[in-house]
């Protein structure tokens, strides 16, 4: 069937024509809004895999700012999903730098994702704070890039040293998720400390899985052989609760080590009683008994009917601590919340008190905590 | 070698989940030259409906019957609406209908139930639906929960865990029975007939229609039986689900030998144990590719699978 | 008003780009009548190529300016696609319809797990840190030249071939047609007219990942070429201005719409197939008699 080229190119045309008609109506409308307030974007995994971290982040952040109320400066979100993926959060940011115009970009949690955003963010100059992703390599070199929480070479040590030092493990295994940066980061921080001081960590015994996988038994088989004195796990609660599981089916008893992508309340689901007895770093825990959190936590459970985990916490810092970054700035200026951010310190936020380096990093305390079969339960609290 | 052994074990539940949804694409294929996309979302449905229905107290023998006759008869009516009205409008067609059903029901049950992983014991979103099967059924926590037997065999070296070898049973009994039902009932020697021969089957009288329901309604059968196994031995059930084991599926049923019914069994197993190969020596980057690398490679060097047997187009 | 085009240059820049897309498949699937299903895995290799070439090799031969890098990039794109193409088609071509739909299919799965293994692009997390060469001008120049060219192409002997060749393949080789190089040549130009278009997305977004040779992606672009009509070039650019439009309108309709979108897209699919397998626009064409008229007799009966 042949057609005729020239009703084409004027089809061509009209259907143009619509789209930018369509298109301009729309967001000619959203130009007439105020100018009074910031436009804030909020980038997270609202779906996929990861998403009771996106989930939770957006309750805890939702509630810092209703809490703040008509008090200035306002903050007005524009959520956007990410999935969960990296080009998901490429795009995310993309859509709200150009056609949302914000001023400045809260998110994501996974440290891929928040590498994806961080570029498109970088180039276009506007400010982007994660309150969740804790790979060192996201803030190097880029000066609009910073975060309100620890990195993961803290956060590496932290847990090679509560090994060595209260768990007097000699030997470890690492389960590395291979598609993860946070992973693979963590790895190296852990290894290394773990290491210098003494440990053994064999390279047969880094081990890796597939975010994709379902079915751990043939890593799981290799540790069992070595018996080592602990297995480092630095991945995902969706993973890691298919893994301790499994582990536990295959009657493999050696203490389990985690890390903040644990900390999620589908992790005690998946995992069941296999979930117990093991010990993690993160952000913050629930049943902490500093009166500032213990109001957070009374708040948002009526709120949300379920206990905060770490990413609520981190969601409702983020919160406040961009308003005060931005009440520093005085302007809705991308580079000047830009300098306001980076000058922020002893921010009292309910997971610590955040003061931001050089490297537009947060100095902050870990939290450790250990699970029961049913959730985390404080242990003890790590000075950086 | 003596991980060589202990990866084919570890291999046999996996590649028995492959081989129960591959029947379906065989049968199918056998009797329509029809490739049903939509198979995989039938393996995905099927699952969720044995999880939910398991969590509101159900027996699992009631649920999995539950589960393969309503999904059974979702699979003969889908078939009615969707494939029957475009046979005779050539290959394109259907195939690209079929994509598009399989992407209605993920998006489906991802907008009902949630674009989360679910573990038992699962819980409906809230609505009035769920509220009307709080009424019915028991409460969560009073509800126990059958599990798959957790024991292991241990040969020092060599470990083999028992739900595997479970599932390896009943995917061999499910493939046997099958092979059985098309050889000696009445309407398995039909949808064989139809499979060889479509205008000769009309001839004899072998109802053409019925014949093809029956053929939909028991591939989807497995393919909840298989949701079952794999449900209970991940303890997850995502609206992804289907997508990636019915791809695979599909590679497992071309590599046993479509239409061919122990070349699904074969082809699954094959597959399972290859990926579980590749996870062993450290290649599990490649794993998800294996499947399709295998697929390829099998149709350019032997289209009819390892089981089949070579046809000519006439034309 | 400036603001309003401001605003609207990425979703335009997008449809463009998924028009280049969607034309090189409507040669593969309603020129050639072959099913790919990994048409996404051409887009993604173009367009890993072309930054490939900008951010490394570019660079590397003393090349900044940005017209030359973005047309080396282009080219790059387009040829690495073709060449895959090629891999591709030869050996596949030789199957019947399904199983050349699970090939295609099988090798976008690969070149997925391929991408996701050399560290060099990125890896699993992806290719970041790519220039932002791509422009509204880029994008609708280039889709302009490839509409002009496809079109003219069909009425070209290798282009009657091709359709010919979809129409009814055994008419066609008892009239002495190679019905094989026909075919290979669609796909082949087809999936270079997709890396094209990973070229020009792969600038525009500044960032791209191993998924968008996923299957999904394939399938998507598919039916959107399939709802606005596989057999046209029109169809195929309102499919993918029904991809890429409907989605951006929705942005302001309540959640609830937005998350079912795509059970309302399959839906659309289907009812296509079933009741108007020639897409939306022969739809379009049926409220429209004047150009009927005149496509009657310019046609002049044939199909």
């Amino acid at each position: 069937m042949i057609m005729p080229s020239r009703p084409s190119r004027r089809n061509a045309i009209a259907a143009l024509s619509l789209v930018i008609c369509s298109l301009g109506l729309s967001h000619s409308l959203l130009a007439r809004a105020a100018v009074t307030e910031v436009k804030v974007g909020v980038i997270l995994p609202l779906t996929g895999d990861k998403a009771t971290f996106g989930q939770e982040s957006l309750s805890g952040l939702k509630l810092a700012l209703d809490k703040a109320g008509k008090e200035s400066p306002q903050l007005k979100i524009q959520v956007e999903d990410t999935q969960g993926t990296p080009a998901g959060s490429a795009a995310a940011v993309n859509k709200l730098i150009s056609t949302d115009r914000v001023a400045v970009i809260i998110g994501e949690v996974a440290s891929s994702n928040t590498i994806a955003a961080s570029t498109a963010a970088q180039s276009a100059k506007i400010p982007l704070v994660t309150h969740a992703s804790t790979n060192d390599s996201i803030t190097l070199g880029k000066d609009y890039i910073s975060r309100i929480c620890f990195v993961d070479s803290f956060q590496g040590a932290v847990m090679a040293n509560f090994a060595l030092n209260n768990l007097k493990a000699k030997t470890a295994a690492i389960l590395v998720d291979s598609d993860s940066d946070y992973s693979r980061g963590l790895r190296d921080s852990f290894k290394q400390t773990f290491v210098a001081a003494g440990g053994v960590i064999k390279d047969e015994l880094v081990i890796s899985y597939s975010q994709k996988d379902r079915d751990f038994k043939t890593q799981l088989m290799k540790v069992r052989k070595a018996t080592p004195d602990v297995v480092f796990i630095p991945g995902y609660y969706t993973q890691v609760g298919a893994i301790l599981r499994q582990a536990k089916e295959l009657k493999l008893n050696t203490k389990f080590l985690g890390t903040d992508g644990w900390d999620s309340p589908d992790l005690f689901k998946i995992a069941g009683a296999a979930a117990a007895g093991h010990y993690v770093s993160s952000h913050f825990a629930s049943d902490d008994t500093d009166p500032r959190v213990q109001e957070f936590v009374r708040e948002y459970k009526s709120r949300n009917k379920e206990n905060p985990g770490a990413m609520a916490a981190l969601g409702y810092d983020a919160g406040f601590f961009m308003r005060a970054a931005i009440k520093k700035a005085g302007s809705s200026e991308p580079s000047k919340i830009r300098d306001a951010i980076a000058s922020m310190k002893n921010f009292d936020g309910i997971t610590g008190t955040i003061t931001i380096d050089k490297n537009r990093n947060a100095v902050k305390p870990a939290v450790i905590v250990t699970t029961t079969e049913k959730e985390f339960k404080f242990l003890t609290r790590v000075n950086p | 070698m003596i991980d060589f052994i202990q990866y084919l074990f570890d291999g046999l539940a996996v590649g028995s989940v492959y081989a129960l949804i591959a029947l379906g694409y065989s049968m199918v294929f056998g009797v329509l030259q029809l490739v049903n996309f939509a198979h995989g979302e039938l393996f995905m449905v099927g699952a969720y409906f044995v999880m939910y229905a398991i969590s509101l107290g159900l027996p699992w023998p009631l649920a999995l019957a539950l589960g393969m006759c309503s999904v059974g008869f979702f699979a003969v009516i889908m078939e009615r609406l969707c494939y029957k009205p475009l046979r005779g409008a050539g290959k394109l067609a259907p195939l690209i209908t079929a994509v598009g059903l399989s992407l209605l029901l993920q998006n489906l049950v991802q907008a009902i139930l949630g674009p989360n992983p679910q573990s038992y014991p699962a819980s409906l979103p809230e609505g009035s639906f769920s509220n009307a099967l709080k009424a019915i059924f028991p409460a969560p926590e009073k509800i126990q929960l059958p599990q798959l037997p957790d024991g292991l065999f241990d040969w020092g070296e060599i470990v083999v865990r028992h739900r595997d070898l479970l599932i390896f049973i009943v995917a061999v009994a499910v493939t046997l029975g099958l092979e059985l039902f098309l050889r000696k009932s009445r309407p398995g020697r039909g949808i064989r007939a139809l499979a060889l021969q479509p205008n000769a089957a009309k001839l004899v009288g072998v109802p053409f229609d019925f014949t093809i329901s029956i053929t939909f309604f028991i591939g989807a059968a497995l393919a909840v039986l298989a949701g079952l196994l794999q449900g209970m031995a991940d303890n997850q059930v995502t609206p992804y689900m289907g997508i990636s084991s019915g791809l695979k599926a599909f590679a497992a049923a071309v590599l046993g030998g479509i239409g061919v019914i122990p070349g699904a069994l074969v082809g699954g197993l094959v597959l399972g144990i290859a990926e579980r190969l590749l996870v062993g020596y450290d290649l599990s980057t490649y794993k998800d590719g294996a499947a399709f690398f295998i697929l390829i490679i099998v149709l350019l060097l032997r289209p009819q699978g390892l089981l089949g047997k070579a046809r000519m187009v006439k034309v | 008003m400036e603001q309003l085009i401001e605003y609207s240059i990425l979703p335009l820049m997008l449809f463009g780009i998924t028009a280049i897309q969607a034309l090189g498949l409507q040669l593969i699937l309603g020129g050639a009548g072959l099913l790919s299903l990994g048409h996404a895995a051409f887009y993604a290799i173009g367009g890993y190529s072309a930054a490939a070439f900008s951010v490394y090799a570019g660079p590397a031969l003393g090349i900044t300016q940005p017209f030359l890098l973005m047309s080396l990039s282009l080219i790059a794109g387009g040829f690495s696609a073709l060449i895959a193409g090629l891999l591709v088609a030869v050996p596949c071509l030789r199957l019947q319809g399904d199983y050349l739909a699970m090939a295609t299919l099988g090798f976008a799965e690969i070149s997925g797990t391929a991408l996701k293994n050399i560290e060099s692009v990125g890896g699993t997390r992806g290719f970041t840190g790519i220039a932002k060469l791509s422009s509204l001008a880029w994008v609708f120049v280039t889709l302009g030249l490839v509409w002009w060219a496809l079109s003219r192409f069909r009425r070209t002997g290798l282009g009657m071939a091709i359709q010919a060749t979809r129409d009814d393949e055994i008419a066609s080789r008892s009239l002495g047609i190679n019905t094989y190089s026909a075919k290979l040549s669609a796909f082949v130009v087809g999936s270079a007219i997709a890396g094209i278009a990973g070229a020009l997305y792969v600038h525009a977004l500044q960032f791209i990942s191993p998924d968008e040779a996923d299957f999904s992606r394939s399938v998507i672009i598919v039916l959107a070429v399939v709802i606005g009509g596989m057999t046209s070039l029109f169809g195929s650019v309102l499919g993918a201005l029904i991809l890429v439009a409907v989605p951006e309108a929705l942005r302001f309709a309540p959640d609830a719409i937005r998350e079912q979108r795509m059970i309302y897209f399959a839906l659309i699919v289907i009812f296509v197939m079933l009741f108007s397998p020639k897409g939306l626009q022969s739809l379009l064409m049926r409220l429209l008699p004047r150009r009927k008229a005149k496509t009657a007799t310019a046609r002049g009966g044939s199909k």
